[in-house]
């Protein structure tokens, strides 16, 4: 047997044995399942290795670049350290640098690559769409927006409900929201159902080619 | 004292890279500003620094990941729930270590392995299938509410306009035009909704107002 | 980026700033009642009761990116669920596929121990990361077998999922278990609708911590977002008329 056959008889297992979770939650199941999470986490360090720590070790080529990369290593240590009770005070600090950080990315990301583009994108749909399709679109983005509204009033009988303008909108918006999750979901369906057909396929070939001795 | 200390100095280590990379993000490479471009330019510089700062000790993280998935799995082999979570632990550590070695040793057996992973991964993706349809007939048992039979019509529209019949052409039509229309129109206003809290919340943290997290000193 | 869209940005994130100083109310607003919110709490007696650890996923939500504040509200969430779970004989899990955001995890489960003056009683095996692996199944297939091997209570799922979220939340109503999830992802969020008891869609999570922690300034917080979202709907629909005007004008 030679190493594709390997390859190819261990694939045919697996894949039986994720399958046998549609019978009920196994034993066999759990095995293929740590099996993956095993490999899983040593092929995300070979390729963080490959692909990102050792290119960096390898262009330090100025004393600012190694300073730089100590820094970086210093953060992370402190952060490794992060469940010891008696360092929390530094490894606070650690990962203050990554949300300071991360929340202005994350602000600049939220209005440059959502905000303005899909609010310009709504407005000029009147051009894009159609006269008819743009008003439409825009009341569907202005009513969703409605749907999701947090704050609302208090009845005297101290029922929390939404107004009855708000109230409307938001039924409105309700209906574009849950149409357009629900065709994601039938989206999702056909999409995994392509995958399962290939699965399907790949066992029948699998065993057509045991039987017919290939 | 000394703990509120700490944890004011956290919230100023926030505050500052913050305030400091979003600033330096804004005004990019000051062009925007005419002649008073070159006097803020340099924060776009600083900014980029501690981008590239967080990017390189994120990818550091990753030996925190995996001390963290070793130790957690060897402790659970000695003290776990049952014989069966040691038995899965101690299958997760092997094949680790296995896939660690191969990859030092073998190309071929690194292919094996490679395979193995790959096979395993489609069959738990043709498995996602099954759920998905469970999660339908899961929603129609859960009681009628206008949501749900919306959800449950949006997606019967396109499953059954993606049903390869010459008699359908013309549902396939309106699911264009649904796709093109209402429903560009909802993912747009959830999408929408999502930034602006992004925005806000994000805004209230660089400025120190949400301070919900790493205060561990202060409540010790 | 072009000039003048640089410049609106920078407007966008000074008026935001203006909107958050301003907005300094004492007594918060009432707030439409959100069933996931309401039930969060119950979970932890559950796991008091079953002696069955509460888990938390946290997902691909990941720090120091465009993900930093999804990733810090579903941490807050995932304080306010586990701090009543604490004195539980089985301790919270709150797991990951986010090596970033380990600390973060670990930071909130001593800060919920630490709130109930338990610190001691944290475990450092509470914390987990799993790696994400291929279209993040690895993840959701080790969360399918940890409902078996620890003996879960009940899933809170808040954070980054795709459609292996269904994995999770199948296997989960498999066993019976109680779940509330959340997606920043679009297909994420339809999974969550139509298999979790609980979903929250759209930016509710983000709005969590008010309803959660009952904190005037977290209250603040969403209706800083709610002025937002007005004030956006005023844009779209002054940007419409004008572009009308100018089609029919020409």
């Amino acid at each position: 047997m030679d190493l594709s056959q390997v390859s190819a008889v261990l694939g045919f297992v697996f894949t039986l044995l994720i399958f046998s979770y549609l019978l009920g939650d196994n034993v066999l199941y759990r095995l293929a399942i740590s099996v993956f999470v095993g490999l899983a986490a040593a092929f995300t360090a070979i390729v963080t290795l490959q692909s990102v720590i050792l290119p960096l070790l390898q262009h330090i080529t100025a004393y600012n670049e190694a300073a730089f990369l100590l820094i970086a290593a210093l953060l992370a240590v402190l952060l490794l350290f992060k469940p010891l009770r008696g360092a929390s005070g530094l490894t606070n600090l650690a990962l203050a640098v990554l949300i300071g950080v991360g929340a202005a990315v994350a602000v600049y990301g939220a209005i440059t690559g959502t905000l303005i583009p899909l609010t310009l994108a709504t407005a000029e749909s009147t051009n894009t769409e159609g006269i008819i399709e743009g008003i439409i679109i825009v009341l569907g983005v202005v009513s969703s927006l409605v749907y999701f509204q947090y704050t609302a009033r208090r009845r005297p009988d101290g029922v929390v409900v939404r107004g009855p303008i708000t109230r409307t909108i938001s039924v409105v918006g309700e209906t574009f929201v849950m149409l357009t999750l629900g065709a994601i979901y039938g989206a999702a369906i056909l999409s995994s159902l392509i995958v399962l057909v290939d699965r399907l396929d790949f066992i029948v070939d699998f065993i057509a080619n045991i039987v017919g001795g290939g | 004292m000394r703990i509120r200390l700490g944890f004011a100095l956290y919230t100023t280590v926030v505050v500052v890279f913050g305030v400091l990379t979003l600033a330096g993000l804004l005004v990019g490479d000051g062009s925007a500003f005419g002649d008073t471009g070159a006097l803020v330019a340099p924060l776009n510089t600083i900014s980029n620094l501690f981008i590239r700062l967080v990017v390189v000790v994120i990818a550091l993280t990753l030996v925190i990941g995996i001390f963290n998935l070793l130790s957690v799995h060897a402790v659970r082999l000695v003290r776990g729930p049952g014989t069966g979570a040691r038995l899965n632990s101690l299958i997760l550590l092997v094949s680790f270590i296995v896939a660690l070695v191969a990859y030092q040793f073998s190309s071929d057996y690194n292919l094996i392995l490679e395979n193995v992973q790959v096979q395993i991964e489609l069959a738990l993706a043709a498995l996602i299938c099954f759920a998905l349809v469970y999660g339908a007939f899961r929603l129609l048992r859960r009681g009628v509410t206008w949501g749900g039979l919306v959800f449950l019509a949006g997606m019967l529209i396109i499953l059954i306009g993606a049903l390869p019949l010459s008699q359908l052409e013309p549902l396939q039509q309106v699911t264009d035009w649904l796709t093109r229309v209402p429903l560009s129109a909802g993912a747009r206003g959830i999408l929408l909704g999502i930034a602006l809290a992004t925005l806000v919340t994000g805004v209230r943290v660089i400025i120190g107002q949400d301070r919900t997290y790493g205060n561990q000193s202060s409540v010790e | 980026m072009a000039p003048d869209l640089q410049i609106i940005t920078i407007l966008i994130v000074l008026f935001t700033f203006a909107a958050t100083l301003i907005i300094r109310r004492r007594r918060p607003l009432p707030m439409r009642p959100i069933s996931a919110f309401e039930v969060l709490p119950d979970l932890a007696n559950e796991s008091i009761e079953a002696s069955r650890p509460l888990h938390i996923g946290l997902g691909g939500a990941s720090l120091g990116d465009e993900n930093t504040i999804l990733t810090l509200v579903a941490a807050e969430a995932a304080y306010y669920a586990i701090q009543p779970a604490t004195v539980s004989d089985a301790p919270p899990i709150v797991t990951t596929s986010e090596t970033s955001t380990l600390p973060l995890a670990v930071d909130t489960l001593r800060r919920a121990y630490a709130s109930r003056g338990m610190i001691d009683a944290y475990r450092g095996t509470s914390a987990r990361w799993y790696p994400a692996g291929p279209r993040a199944l690895a993840y959701s297939g080790a969360l399918t077998t940890l409902a078996g091997d620890d003996q879960l209570s009940s899933h809170v799922l808040v954070g980054q999922y795709g459609v292996e979220l269904a994995l999770v939340l199948a296997s989960a109503s498999r066993r019976g278990l109680t779940t509330i999830a959340s997606s920043s992802t679009l297909t994420g969020q339809a999974v969550a609708y139509a298999m979790a008891d609980h979903a929250l869609i759209g930016d509710e999570l983000y709005g969590g911590a008010a309803y959660l922690g009952k904190l005037p300034h977290l209250a603040n917080r969403n209706l800083t977002i709610d002025l937002m979202r007005w004030f956006l709907i005023v844009i779209l629909l002054f940007l419409m008329a004008y572009n009308l005007a100018q089609q029919y004008g020409s």
